[in-house]
């Protein structure tokens, strides 16, 4: 399996609260081939960020806690791995680049420091060198006038230029993994076709693996090539991505993709998912998704059912599967 | 012919920009340069564009929650507001025509009192306008939570307490409870996730049917726009760069605005194949927009008679008008 | 018909309507769970009423001078022993703490009361009133609290009265700031317009909605105040520009054991009235911040 960048096997990932303890990763399993863009698919509270931040490493502290599994990046399992080594990773070999463009970047340092900053600590580049590299990478990711934003704060530029700059400072040191956790959902979308064409072109360029955070089925048409599903903590739908859009198989995927606004023709009702996500405090007895499944069967209310391969490269969690 | 219900004439709303030691007036921020439209009465109407081009601040405008720079706005008949001829309506007309004009927000974590239960929210035009008060409204606002989807026994519960698709859930019912004639809906589905905002949309198309409401329905996503809306129009800095029915808009673009648009939305199957049109360069800025046309600066079929002359707005068959010196 | 209704976990099939969970609800349960401010107002509690029920613990009169008996260490008579005048210290103590904290309670009241009124105008309405009410708190701000302090109560003689209203006029600006803050943020949010677009107008919008929502950095503020305002007395009662004896407070009873003799040899006399202010202030100061952490709505669990 020397193609396979990242394994994650079996992760659990849980917060101590007030109310006791709570999975919001239970139990996920996915690969990431090299070159290749993974897609994650999930609402809010599926626990597809901290799936995120825990590959990372930086799962909020104290209450965050990894319970149980193994994160293999190269074959290495990062959460054997001591903070300073964990460092050394982070902006190197992993980068993250992440939804607000508005908040990610520190408002009272230039553009040029923050890129350079990431450069100094991991390439030891400085002065003059750094600053030619940072303005390489700025031209690199279609901003024009790099010698003058070099310059500038990030209030200056607008929200697609202060991703394209994160995005900067994601593959300054050419990582291996890239995470994007819902990059364009902020912006508009004109300017989002323009950022994923770029995350698209500097993946081929550098052959960069990318794991796809979004809840945007469009944006996974146009950018992955394998998709996972994600549901409460679990995953619910494993397969490519063409797969996903022509035999999808849970009825959380089929609900997902027939409630799309675009999908329904004018003048009949779009199709919802009935009732919400539910609260990790109070889980479903068997499948998660069970109350708001219009195939709910007796079986799916009492027990839990297995991620099965159905056909080859294709599997999902789902008794009517199994 | 249905009636218009509002009728919108040379709108323009510029928010003043201050600097200088004294702050003196130093400029003006041109948020909606100059917009006319109608909608009809039962119509959904849908003002589409990117951030920034003006499209919450014109819903603000036409509701009176804004003072208009210049234009005119009739409601329903009723002259709301005429800058020319300085007629403004006065406070306590407007209060009672607010009652048939209501708004739904984009943000359900911020559009509820966090310190009022659901109840009182959704009961508070019905007190404040003399409907109903004490346990009448209580029952009244029940009854309207159940007519949006949630148990009417939530009515003693705070806004923290649900999540985010029922918050929008609750500021529907708080619009409703008025019984208005149009709803202005700025960017109402917009902060909620993809399967909720199916359910939102339902709803929304529900009540429309059975309580003959009309939309003014704000949003940037073209998808929601295209199933939803019987006419569009859609806005670039401050102006109206096409109008037409949905359905024609989407199939036969005419201004290149329009077109980077609907080439931008991503596509809806990994096999699709789509032609993109990509669009250079950021939005100019409302305080200081390019002369002649304003989309001159980006547009990629840009002529010289462009970045003169301001375009004006020309019928290109019946019920579509769009405003580029290439037609 | 597709009537969508959501499910409300858990599911409960009565139609009785539930009891809902205030924002104050949960901040107060925040607090409880919070040791140290417990731990805060239990001693504040508890000074609070023997303060209140001095008369009935102690048997001694205030003011009753004995000269026979001055300077007595702590008996079992007399608890805390007896000063200068023979008048006993624990009776002394307790009273004097009524006069502390009712100094704190009303300056606190006093610059409340004008702090909330000129912050909040001048954030709602803004313009003119906005910048003659701010130009007014630079002003204030200019001050050197003790320095004026001193000056007017030189003028008009010490007395509880103008320690009250010294505090409570010299420390509006404040709140006054906190409060213009607050109310800044709150006018642009949606449901301010939304109670606009309702029909409400500037009153209404004031009282019903900006009012209950600023409310509870106003507490956290005043429940600090009021410990600045036992400081302020203490201070100024030791400085003898304060409460006047023999009246007595923790301040004037410091001020009269400041001599060498009564440091090192009374104890009584200063230890008693200081730890009581120290305690006091701590108290508070627990108190507040627990009520800062449980009352912000940005701190999710």
């Amino acid at each position: 399996m020397s193609d396979t960048l990242l394994k994650v096997n079996d992760l659990v990932t849980s917060f101590k609260t007030s109310q006791g303890k709570v999975r919001v990763v239970d139990g996920v399993d996915f690969t990431i081939k090299k070159g290749k863009v993974l897609g994650l698919v999930g609402e809010s509270g599926c626990g597809k960020s901290i799936t995120s931040l825990s590959i990372m490493g930086l799962i909020p502290q104290p209450n965050g806690f990894i319970e149980n599994g193994e994160i293999l990046f190269n074959g290495e399992d990062l959460l054997k791995l001591n903070e300073d080594k964990m460092r050394s990773l982070r902006g190197n070999e992993i980068a993250m680049i992440f939804q607000e463009p508005m908040t990610a970047l520190n408002p009272v340092f230039r553009i040029g420091q923050q890129i350079g900053e990431v450069l100094e600590i991991h390439k030891n580049m400085r002065g003059k060198e750094n600053e030619d590299q940072c303005i390489e990478l700025i031209k690199t990711v279609g901003i024009p006038r790099p010698e003058k934003v070099i310059n500038e704060y990030p209030h200056q530029l607008s929200g697609g230029m202060r991703q394209r700059v994160m995005i900067a400072m994601a593959l300054s040191c050419k990582p291996r993994l890239l995470i994007a956790d819902e990059p364009t959902t902020a912006l508009d979308v004109t300017v989002q076709a323009q950022v994923l064409d770029l995350i698209r072109s500097l993946k081929d360029s550098f052959k960069t693996s990318v794991l796809f955070i979004t809840h945007d089925l469009g944006v996974i048409a146009e950018m992955a090539d394998d998709v996972i599903i994600m549901y409460s903590g679990k995953v619910m739908e494993e397969t490519s991505v063409e797969n996903i859009f022509d035999e999808p198989l849970h009825p959380y995927t089929i609900g997902l993709l027939s409630s799309r606004p675009e999908r329904i023709k004018k003048g009949e009702k779009p199709v919802c998912i009935p009732g919400m996500v539910p609260s990790p405090f109070d889980m479903p007895k068997g499948c998660a998704f069970s109350p708001r499944c219009t195939k709910c069967m007796d079986i799916c209310k009492a027990k839990i059912p297995e991620l099965v391969e159905i056909n080859r490269h294709h599997k999902v969690r789902c008794w009517l599967y199994s | 012919m249905s009636k218009n219900i509002l009728e919108v004439k040379k709108l323009k709303k510029y928010f003043p920009i201050y600097g200088g030691v004294f702050s003196r007036q130093i400029g003006s921020c041109k948020a909606v340069d100059d917009i006319s439209f109608n909608i009809k009465t039962g119509e959904i109407f849908g003002l589409v564009g990117e951030s920034g081009c003006g499209k919450s601040t014109t819903g603000r405008t036409v509701l009176n929650l804004l003072e208009p720079t210049e234009g005119s706005v009739t409601f329903d008949g009723n002259l709301i507001f005429d800058v020319e001829k300085n007629y403004f309506i006065s406070k306590k007309e407007m209060r009672n025509i607010r009652k048939d004009m209501q708004i739904i927000f984009q943000d359900p974590y911020a559009c509820l009192d966090p310190r009022m239960n659901v109840g009182a929210i959704v009961a508070e035009g019905l007190i404040k306008h003399g409907v109903a008060k004490g346990k009448e409204a209580v029952e009244m606002a029940k009854e309207l939570l159940e007519l949006c989807g949630l148990r009417g026994s939530n009515v003693s519960k705070y806004p923290h307490e649900f999540s985010g698709g029922q918050r929008q859930r609750i500021g529907i019912a708080r619009a409703l409870a008025l019984k208005p004639k149009l709803v202005v809906g700025d960017e109402p589905i917009a902060a909620l996730d993809v399967s909720i905002q199916a359910q939102v949309l339902c709803l929304m198309q529900e009540l429309k049917e059975k309580l003959g409401l009309t939309y003014l329905f704000i949003s940037h996503d073209l998808g929601v726009v295209r199933y939803f809306c019987d006419r569009i129009g859609v806005m670039y800095l401050g102006s109206f760069v096409e109008q037409a029915v949905s359905e024609v808009l989407f199939s036969n673009p005419v201004h290149p605005y329009t077109k980077c648009l609907l080439s931008a939305v991503p596509k809806t199957n990994p096999k699709e194949k789509k032609e993109r049109i990509i669009l250079y360069g950021d939005v100019p800025s409302p305080a200081n927009p390019p002369k002649g046309c304003k989309f001159h600066t980006r547009c990629p079929q840009v002529m010289n008679i462009c970045k003169e002359l301001v375009p004006q707005m020309k019928e290109v068959e019946p019920e579509h008008f769009a405003c580029c010196h290439i037609l | 018909m597709n009537v969508v209704k959501t499910k409300q976990i858990p599911e409960n099939k009565k139609d009785m309507e539930e009891k809902g969970l205030s924002l104050w609800k949960v901040g107060l349960e925040r607090l409880r769970r919070n040791k140290l401010a417990m731990f805060g107002l239990t001693i504040l509690l508890i000074t609070i009423t023997i303060a209140v029920l001095a008369p009935v613990i102690t048997p001694y009169d205030r003011d009753a001078i004995d000269t026979a008996n001055s300077y007595k260490a702590p008996s079992a008579e007399h608890w805390l022993g007896t000063d200068e005048l023979g008048r006993d210290t624990f009776t002394r103590l307790i009273y004097g703490g009524r006069i502390s904290l009712s100094v704190g309670l009303v300056s606190t009241g006093i610059s409340v009361a004008i702090g909330v009124l000129l912050g909040a105008v001048g954030g709602y309405h803004g313009g003119i009133a906005d910048m003659i009410i701010m130009r007014l708190v630079d002003i204030f701000m200019c001050f050197p609290f003790f320095l004026i302090a001193i000056v007017i109560a030189s003028i008009l003689g010490p007395s509880i009265w103008n320690v009250m209203i010294i505090s409570g006029t010299l420390s509006w600006t404040y709140i006054a700031r906190i409060v213009r803050a607050e109310v800044l943020s709150i006018k642009e949010r949606e449901f301010i317009e939304a109670a606009k677009a309702l029909g409400l107008n500037s009153k209404d919008i004031i009282v019903k909605h900006i009012i209950p929502n600023i409310v509870a950095p106003i507490i956290v503020y005043a429940t600090l105040g009021i410990a600045r305002g036992i400081l302020s007395e203490a201070s100024l009662s030791y400085l003898g520009l304060g409460v006047k004896p023999p009246t007595p407070s923790w301040g004037n009873m410091l001020s009269a054991a400041q001599s060498m003799r009564s440091l090192r040899m009374h104890w009584w006399l200063w230890i008693p009235p200081g730890l009581m202010v120290f305690l006091t202030i701590l108290s508070i100061n627990f108190l507040g911040d627990g009520l800062r952490d449980a009352l912000d709505p940005k701190l999710k669990q």
